[in-house]
């Protein structure tokens, strides 16, 4: 007798349901699943070194308080929004270790690292030129977008803006790359 | 104006640049854009974008993330659950028994010692358990409390003065405390 295909992978919401009642094999779904693209997103951000300890911390953070995550809100926007704030505290720590005064978030997040790496082509040189010059706004809405194909609305939670404003962020950052390509 | 003015189409170009959009779907971005200079030029640009954020991604140890998760609340010995917005710690019924099982004892016995220590007659104390027994009460081993010293005795008592007061409960209510009975479900 053989078992019917499971051609339905399980939601985040049945996978945090399972691990809550006790299977941990649940979390390991869970981590598969959104792991790759939270790296994305601070490797976007320019995060180097510490990819690995900022997605674990993130999973850590959100798994501490599985139990009380609204299953109405998609796990992916929150483990974003977390790692994104993680991000942020880490800039502003950063900051005052170099004894720079207590400043508020905006200006942290302009403390996004320049994407560095050595990239293929002067095409591909080019866009990650642009993508450095985008503003911190800009980049993380532009990064969430192209990387993940979110809706306005879900990039709107992530970032604590409007649909809108991301819809025109997005457009903008869009543009300077169009720009600086068609550059000579 | 062309489809892609209504934004609809074009909000689909990531999507299709991450190959991450049904085939019917896929299908017709790609007729538009193949028909349209601007949405091709800017799927080229997202296709780029994408590669290159890629590129700049480290490999992640998923591995060494779910070493690093938290237990399971379900796998927990000692759960600790959600109910009204507040986390409420629940005591093993194993080690509930253990100690309602101790403070009975300890209750009943009581009495009894303090009575033989004061070389009076047993009084019953009323710890809202009834039939206490009105002789003295034998010792693990056998022992009988009448064959203790002062020293051992003094020191017995002071033990279980630890646990004066701690039972004012029906033995219904202990046992539907043992039973993890708390009036809701946890
Ligand atoms: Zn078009």
């Amino acid at each position: 007798m053989t078992l019917p295909a499971t051609s339905t992978p399980a939601t985040d919401a049945e996978l945090i349901a399972r691990w809550l009642s006790g299977d941990q094999r649940a979390a390991g779904e869970l981590v598969q699943r959104h792991a790759g693209p939270l790296a994305r997103f601070a490797a976007s951000l320019g995060v180097r070194d510490e990819v690995d300890e900022l997605v674990q911390d993130t999973f850590v953070r959100a798994f501490q308080s599985l139990d009380s995550f609204r299953s109405d809100s998609a796990l992916r926007t929150w483990l974003f929004t977390i790692l994104k704030r993680l991000l942020l505290d880490r800039k502003r720590a950063e900051r005052r270790r170099r004894d720079v005064a207590e400043l508020d978030e905006r200006d942290a997040a302009t403390e996004y690292d320049a994407l560095d790496t050595l990239v293929g082509d002067e095409t591909a040189a080019r866009i990650r030129g642009a993508v450095n010059g985008l503003t911190p706004l800009q980049r993380e809405v532009f990064t969430l977008r192209v990387n993940e194909g979110m809706a306005y609305a879900e990039i709107a939670e992530v970032v604590g803006s409007t649909e809108g404003a991301c819809r025109v962020h997005y457009h903008n950052a869009l543009r300077a790359i169009k720009e600086r390509l068609s550059d000579d | 104006m062309t489809e892609c003015g209504k934004d609809t189409l074009r909000d689909q170009l990531p999507l299709l640049a991450r190959d991450a959009l049904a085939a019917e779907a896929a299908a017709r971005v790609r007729a538009h854009v193949a028909g349209c200079a601007a949405c091709a030029a800017e799927l080229a640009v997202l296709e780029r974008a994408g590669a290159l954020f890629t590129a700049v991604t480290p490999a992640v140890d998923t591995a060494a993330i779910l070493r690093a998760l938290p237990t399971p609340p379900g796998a927990r010995p000692v759960l600790t659950v959600q109910r009204g917005g507040r986390r409420q710690a629940r005591i093993p019924q194993y080690v509930l028994a253990a100690a309602a099982s101790l403070v009975l004892v300890a209750t009943l016995a009581l009495p009894t010692i303090r009575s033989v220590f004061n070389g009076g007659p047993v009084v019953v104390v009323d710890s809202g358990i009834p039939s206490v027994p009105t002789v003295p009460v034998d010792l693990v081993g056998g022992a009988n409390l009448s064959d203790l010293g002062v020293d051992e005795l003094t020191a017995l008592l002071a033990e279980l003065d630890r646990f004066d007061g701690t039972v004012a409960v029906e033995p219904v209510a202990m046992r539907q405390a043992v039973n993890g009975d708390f009036g809701g479900d946890l």
